[in-house]
């Protein structure tokens, strides 16, 4: 059993590992300078499928989602959907660890075959996978008090080189560009569909839906420095044409002229949150198939799936700009129909059901 | 026996598990042999003809690679300066490396010294593209730019310095501080050239020969390059690059100079502040843009060579002195600005922040050479002395 507290140290790193890669680039080029306000409107997505797990989960306790899909879509539908959410699930591990890969190989070791760093992360993978969830948990709570820190050292170590002026005019591309920003980064707040296989698992669930939407807030708060951290150093044109936006930060950060080239103090906590993010989601596949075809244990299937999304990613994304490409335009669509539009849909079917059944109850 | 073989299948597993990562272990591709790598600290870009760049580095090796070349045992750091050149910045930096037997590092790259022939071409642009697409040099690297060839700039020795780098950064630290220079770093450029409104400027090295240093050339940062785009396109005098750097906000601790009751006083600057607004008059035309500057000068007096002494009576008229010197200093840099059509000060970027939408229809393709060479502007400084030093007056001999 994990408690609530570690779900929501889990959220928080679920969403952030990722979403400071490419995110920040990607929410600029279409906010400009009013960037740092996007991951508050799309926190909404997240809220919203936190509250819509959260809502089945009180209806079908101790139920994962796989596990409630057939009182709702029925057994076919289930299977089908179920497979469908495996697939989604291990996709977005696989694009997880390509992206890890690819900021190792750029940051770290560009000269290093690409297959072994995916060997190397894939055997970490597994090894976890193999602990369940209960020690992934732990590392979570080890691991997480590296976030803050991390933000506080970019702060203090940026304070000097922030230009005020790119925050002028305000918001230059308007509502609408900062809502068209928020499009892509809503996907990453949707990751929280994962919560629906890990609240079973939780001890209590005294005050959960707070506690998780402040995390979720946290979130959001924290991409947000980010974001207004690359805008005033960079500028934000100069930030939407970076990829990797806040690894150039993090190179810039210098304190006076006795610490600098500290790089690889941020790279380390920031790859383990990626690997606790990519573990997860490979860890949430496995369940979701086991439970699907119904295996006695998801042990089973994870040599199989981390070897086979290892060859896929590689497969799939041959260089970095595919990978950015791909989540700029293929997976926001993606994702939320997974993440928003399918639990939306539920929720839907269930009050429309949980009518027909009240009414039958009720006719003579 | 069961017990046995589940052991041995266990030890099998973790003995595989670590043959398995001591082979891939991967340290073996991307290992650095710190003896083995020439470090990048100041680089030249230079100007051979339109199609040709010649670049300069000045390499520094660790003692150890020395010391095995020499055969001198812990010899001291030995700079070494290396060229190439090439049709462009990256196939020149490619040839560099068939002239070092060592890995080329721009890891710790300090500064990049460009020619003024370099900056007036649009090599300087490609070469913008070549250094933040490779990554290996970091934005913090700084910039200067030079009359002549960059590459003189690095066979000079500096006094009381070995190291080239170190010494060009601590004069341009001190050029920084007097304001007759500024520091730009790559990031400081970019930001610059890529803000709506505000074109960049970057330091500038003088070389200098006298009669008092026996003719032996000596480096002086003074000044700045005005630039509009990625294109130079004149000299900023220390004056006028002070007047721009206030008109910007940069915080420095320039001295002024001005006379005063029978004497001369000097006032140091503690922080300056300043804020560029639109000013609504109605005599303005859509022609001449008018504009308010607000500054506020915050010193010390550090030397007084007349025999009044002060009192707190006099220092309404010392600040007046120093609004009355720091005027000038700004309307000259203003001008300079506007006759090389280029607005380095950013009144074009207080205008967009404040009508975005009017400044990109219908100023943002004319600004430079339109509008900024007519705009209007006011200045007032409000200047405050905080601090008349120890000493009431000068040392008087006795009658």
């Amino acid at each position: 059993m994990i408690s609530v507290k570690q779900l929501s140290y889990l959220t928080v790193i679920l969403i952030f590992s990722t979403g400071i890669l490419y995110l920040p680039s990607i929410t600029i080029r279409h906010a400009g300078n009013g960037g740092w306000l996007s991951p508050f409107i799309s926190m909404m997505v997240g809220i919203m499928v936190l509250f819509i797990i959260l809502f089945f989960h009180y209806q079908f306790t101790s139920k994962t989602l796989t596990e409630y899909l057939p009182l709702l879509v029925g057994k076919w539908g289930a299977r089908l959907l179920g497979a469908l959410y495996v697939l989604f699930f291990w996709s977005t591990g696989l694009l997880v660890v390509r992206e890890m890969v690819g900021i190792v190989r750029i940051t770290l070791l560009p000269k290093t075959p690409i297959v072994v760093i995916c060997f190397m992360i894939a055997l970490a993978i597994i090894y976890g996978a193999y602990c369940k969830m209960e020690a992934i948990a732990r590392l979570i709570e080890l691991i997480v008090l590296l976030l803050p820190v991390m933000v506080i050292a970019l702060i203090t170590g940026l304070a000097g080189a922030i230009h005020w002026g790119a925050f002028f005019p305000f918001i230059e591309a308007g509502w609408r560009g900062v809502i068209r920003g928020a499009f892509v980064p809503s996907s990453w707040f949707g990751e929280i569909i994962v919560l629906a296989y890990l609240l079973p698992i939780v001890s209590s669930h005294h005050r959960s839906f707070s506690i998780l939407l402040f995390s979720l807030g946290i979130t959001a708060g924290l991409l947000s420095i980010i974001v207004m951290l690359i805008i005033g150093v960079f500028g934000a044109s100069e930030a939407a044409r970076t990829p990797l936006a806040t690894y150039e930060l993090i190179r810039y950060v210098q304190f006076g002229s006795f610490l600098q080239h500290i790089d690889a103090l941020f790279l380390f906590p920031w790859l383990m949150f990626m690997l606790v993010k990519g573990l997860l989601f490979f860890y949430v596949a496995m369940i979701s198939f086991s439970q699907t075809i119904v295996l006695p244990s998801y042990q089973f299937t994870i040599i199989p799936l981390v070897f086979l999304s290892t060859v896929v990613s590689h497969w799939m994304f041959l260089d970095d700009a595919t990978v950015s490409k791909f989540l700029e335009v293929v997976w926001p669509v993606y994702a939320l129909f997974f993440e928003a539009a399918v639990p939306l849909l539920l929720l839907v079917l269930y009050f429309v059901r949980h009518r027909k059944i009240q009414t039958i109850r009720m006719s003579p | 026996m069961i017990k046995y073989s589940v052991i041995f299948h266990k030890n099998i597993f973790n003995w595989l598990l670590v043959i398995v990562l001591m082979v891939l272990i991967t340290g073996c591709w991307d290992y650095h042999e710190l003896d083995k790598e020439a470090v990048i600290s100041v680089f030249g870009y230079d100007l051979i003809s339109p199609y040709h760049v010649k670049v300069s580095a000045y390499l520094e090796t660790t003692p150890k690679a020395n010391s095995s070349s020499n055969g001198n045992e812990g010899g001291m750091k030995k700079p070494e300066i290396i060229r190439a050149d090439g049709p462009t910045i990256y196939e020149a930096i490619k040839n560099m490396s068939v002239y070092t037997p060592n890995e080329l590092t721009f890891h710790h790259h300090v500064i990049s010294i460009l020619s003024e022939k370099f900056v007036s071409s649009p090599h300087f642009g490609d070469g913008l593209d070549r250094i933040t697409r490779v990554g290996a040099t970091r934005r913090r690297g700084l910039f200067a730019v030079t009359s002549g060839q960059s590459s003189d700039v690095l066979e000079i020795k500096l006094p009381l310095t070995d190291d080239l780098s170190e010494g060009l950064l601590n004069l341009m630290e001190a050029a920084k501080e007097q304001q007759y220079s500024t520091q730009v770093d790559l990031n400081d450029f970019l930001y610059d050239l890529t803000l709506i409104g505000k074109e960049p400027i970057i330091p500038r090295i003088l070389i200098t020969q006298s009669k008092s240093t026996s003719f032996q050339k000596r480096i002086k940062v003074y000044g700045s390059g005005a630039f509009r785009g990625t294109r130079f396109v004149g000299w900023l005098s220390g004056n006028e690059t002070r007047g721009v750097l206030w008109l910007r906000g940069k915080s420095g601790h320039p001295i002024l100079r001005f006379p005063w009751e029978g004497g001369e006083i000097m006032v140091q600057a503690e922080s300056i502040q300043t804020k560029i607004a639109l000013s609504q008059t109605s005599r303005a035309s859509k022609e001449q843009i008018p504009f308010l500057i607000k500054m506020k000068w915050q010193g010390k007096i550090v030397m007084y060579t007349g025999h009044r002494s002060l009192k707190v009576q006099d220092i309404p008229s010392i600040e007046q002195g120093v609004e009355n010197s720091m005027r000038p200093v700004i309307q000259q840099s203003i001008r300079r600005a506007q006759a090389l059509h280029t607005d380095v000060i950013g009144f074009g970027n207080t205008f967009y922040s404040s009508q975005p939408s009017v400044y990109r229809q219908k100023y943002l393709s004319q600004w430079n050479d339109r509008y900024f060479p007519q705009i209007q502007y006011i200045v007032q400084i409000k200047a405050k002395i905080l601090n008349i030093g120890m000493t009431s007056h000068a040392p008087e001999e006795r009658d």
